[in-house]
């Protein structure tokens, strides 16, 4: 019966920390300390192609790998739920956009389950994105995201960081 | 006292206890089962089985609901979004191995075809249907299956062209589209058909549309099982086009034609609903008509009725009712010959007398008895006219006739004989004035001779 109750609890175990928490600290010391000392390896974070992923109702993104990540923040301050949204991963941050949105979202990877977002503005006020799609190219390290507006059709490059150029790629 | 609560709360705690067990128990199959449906689905998904991925990852997220909402909170979100994408992503490649209709249609034609021996131009159609698809779905594994049931289908070269077409096949579709083109020539007779002429031709005209329609089905039928054969499906499906316009323009002819009737024949109903209309009118007013007429013949039948009734009193009243003596005590009878009676003069005035005995008061008043009888006259002939009417046949209508008749004779003897009586006396009465008159005369002349004697005698005595 107690190895059903653990059986039970198996999604919130890691969760529990409360118990060895002097352990866990001891333990990141000594990870941080191997981790200066261990060899570095090249890994592209960056996705050969973009994706066009489903929102659920509970305002989750998930990428076919199963990665996924909480995008009520993103939703809320858009005012909308779309059906779906366009995502690309460039050097480790994802970028995100959708029709209908005002801003294009930057969501930077920090430790563990934990993200940072940027919002990144560049439309009037009251205009929104349309025809929403990135676009990956071995000629820039940015992403060229195109889109309609108000203002007509536009391709903007955005880099890593989330910052937005017109004309070119910073990083390149 | 003390052992009895302790092994109460210790019953207690087993029951709380083994109930979570049981929850958990059950938690633990649903977690279980969505872990069995996710690894299922994902090793579909790699061994590029998408519709059985797709299947597996649907019920992954019926498991999901299922899930404790409020322990798993932010777990259900996440699987939840993860199976979202994944159904997502393999929706296009579902979709694909779920037939149309017309995919379905022709594997069943395939199949009848087997049956009917025509074997290669079945394989023919499997391995068209095949080309392409996934045959890690159900259906297209089942076509697969079905391909490879047939007997001899090993013998058969896999690299023949899947599109020729038979000799065979070729002839019977020469002849449809030979068909096809006196059909076209056929329907120039019926496109400028006139209005009028239409109920003549619509028997042909609806002949032809079965053609076409026939025809259209058969080239329809191979040209489906060319689907995927350009070259041979293209001339089909334009042989099918044009049977398909030419299926419409007759409908429309035929359409438009049985309009046309069913206006006019709506246009006759309304005249004739028209004039029906009118003739109900005619007839309810000619209902009316009667209805007034009826009602006043009644009341002129009902006054008629009242006026007979009246006068029918009047008249036994007026006549005079003979009676007969019967065992000393006088009764009713008849007047059974009233000539005999009218003879018996004194008979008559007795009765007379008798019924009226103010026109006998001091001799007889003819005048006034003249105007009885002319009243007495007068009610007869009014009675008479009820003859041939239902009031004739009231009981005692001919007697009281009878009794008006005889009292009209009655009246009119005695008027007779008073005027005969009154006649004799007025000739006595005259002949004494007469014989006043001479004796006066006698007088005057005798006076005028003495007299005359007497002035002369004074004449000479005097001169």
């Amino acid at each position: 019966m107690i190895a059903m109750f653990k059986k039970c609890d198996k999604y919130e175990h890691l969760e529990r920390t409360g118990i060895f928490m002097k352990e866990r600290i001891l333990m990141v010391l000594v990870l941080l300390m191997l981790a200066g000392c261990l060899p570095k390896v090249y890994f592209n974070q960056s996705f050969s192609s973009p994706e066009k992923v489903p929102v659920t109702k509970d305002g989750y993104i998930a990428l076919p790998n199963g990665e996924n990540f909480d995008g009520s923040l993103i939703l809320e301050t858009e005012k909308m739920t779309p059906k779906d949204v366009a995502i690309v991963k460039i050097h480790g941050t994802y970028l995100v956009a959708a029709d209908g949105f005002r801003n294009l979202w930057a969501v930077f990877p920090v430790s563990g389950d934990k993200a940072k977002v940027k919002r990144v503005s560049f439309l009037k006020e009251n205009e929104t994105f349309s025809n929403t799609a990135f676009e990956v190219s071995s000629q820039t390290r940015c992403v060229i995201f195109r889109f309609s507006a108000e203002s007509g059709a536009r391709t903007i490059f955005v880099d890593k960081d989330g910052d937005v150029e017109e004309k070119k790629c910073d990083d390149d | 006292m003390m052992i009895n609560r302790l092994i109460a709360f210790l019953f207690s705690f087993a029951l709380i206890f083994i109930a979570s067990a049981d929850i958990c128990a059950q938690e633990s199959e649903g977690v279980n089962n969505l872990d069995d449906f996710m690894k299922r689905a994902a090793e579909a998904e790699k061994a590029e089985d998408c519709e059985t991925a797709y299947n597996l990852y649907n019920s992954a997220l019926g498991e999901v609901e299922l899930l404790d909402a409020e322990k798993y909170r932010n777990k259900i979100k996440e699987l939840r979004s993860v199976i979202t994408t994944k159904l997502y992503k393999l929706e296009s490649c579902y979709k694909a191995c779920n037939p149309s209709e017309r995919q379905k249609v022709l594997f069943e034609r395939a199949k009848s075809l087997s049956e009917e021996g025509q074997r290669k131009r079945m394989i023919q159609i499997l391995r068209r249907m095949l080309v392409g698809k996934n045959e890690k779905c159900a259906f297209w594994k089942k076509v697969r299956a079905f391909l490879n049931t047939v007997p001899g289908e090993e013998n058969i070269n896999e690299n023949a062209d899947p599109c020729e077409v038979t000799s065979e096949l070729k002839s019977e579709m020469n002849a449809a589209r030979e068909e096809v083109k006196k059909l076209k020539n056929e329907i120039t007779k019926y496109t400028g058909i006139k209005k009028g002429e239409f109920a003549k031709k619509v028997d042909s005209l609806v002949d032809f549309f079965r053609a076409v329609e026939e025809s259209r089905l058969k080239i329809f039928q191979m040209r489906e099982e060319f689907m995927d054969c350009d070259e041979v499906y293209k001339s089909l499906a334009d042989d099918s086009n044009e049977l398909k316009s030419m299926y419409e323009q007759t409908k429309d002819i035929i359409v438009s034609g049985y309009k046309g009737l069913v206006s006019d024949m709506a246009s006759r109903i309304a005249g004739l609903k028209k004039q029906l209309k009118l003739r109900d009118e005619e007839l309810n007013q000619i209902k009316d008509e009667y209805t007034k007429l009826k009602t006043k013949f009644d009341e002129l039948s009902q006054f008629n009725e009242q006026i007979f009734n009246d006068l029918f009193a009047l008249a036994n009243i007026e006549s005079m009712k003979p009676t007969a003596e019967m065992q000393g005590k006088e009764i009713a009878s008849v007047f059974e010959n009233i000539n005999e009676i009218v003879r018996d003069e004194k008979k008559v005035m007795e009765l007379m007398k008798q019924k009226y005995p103010e026109y006998f008061e001091s001799g007889v008043n003819v005048e006034a008895l003249k105007r009885r009888q002319f009243v007495v006259d007068k009610m007869s002939q009014i009675l008479s006219r009820f003859k041939d009417s239902p009031q004739g046949q009231t009981i005692g209508y001919s007697r009281t006739l009878d009794e008006l008749n005889a009292t009209s004779k009655m009246m009119d003897s005695i008027i007779k004989n008073a005027k005969v009586k009154d006649d004799a006396q007025k000739g006595s009465q005259n002949s004494t004035i007469m014989i006043i008159l001479i004796i006066a005369l006698f007088i005057v002349g005798a006076g005028a001779i003495v007299s005359g004697i007497i002035l002369m005698k004074r004449k000479k005595e005097n001169p």
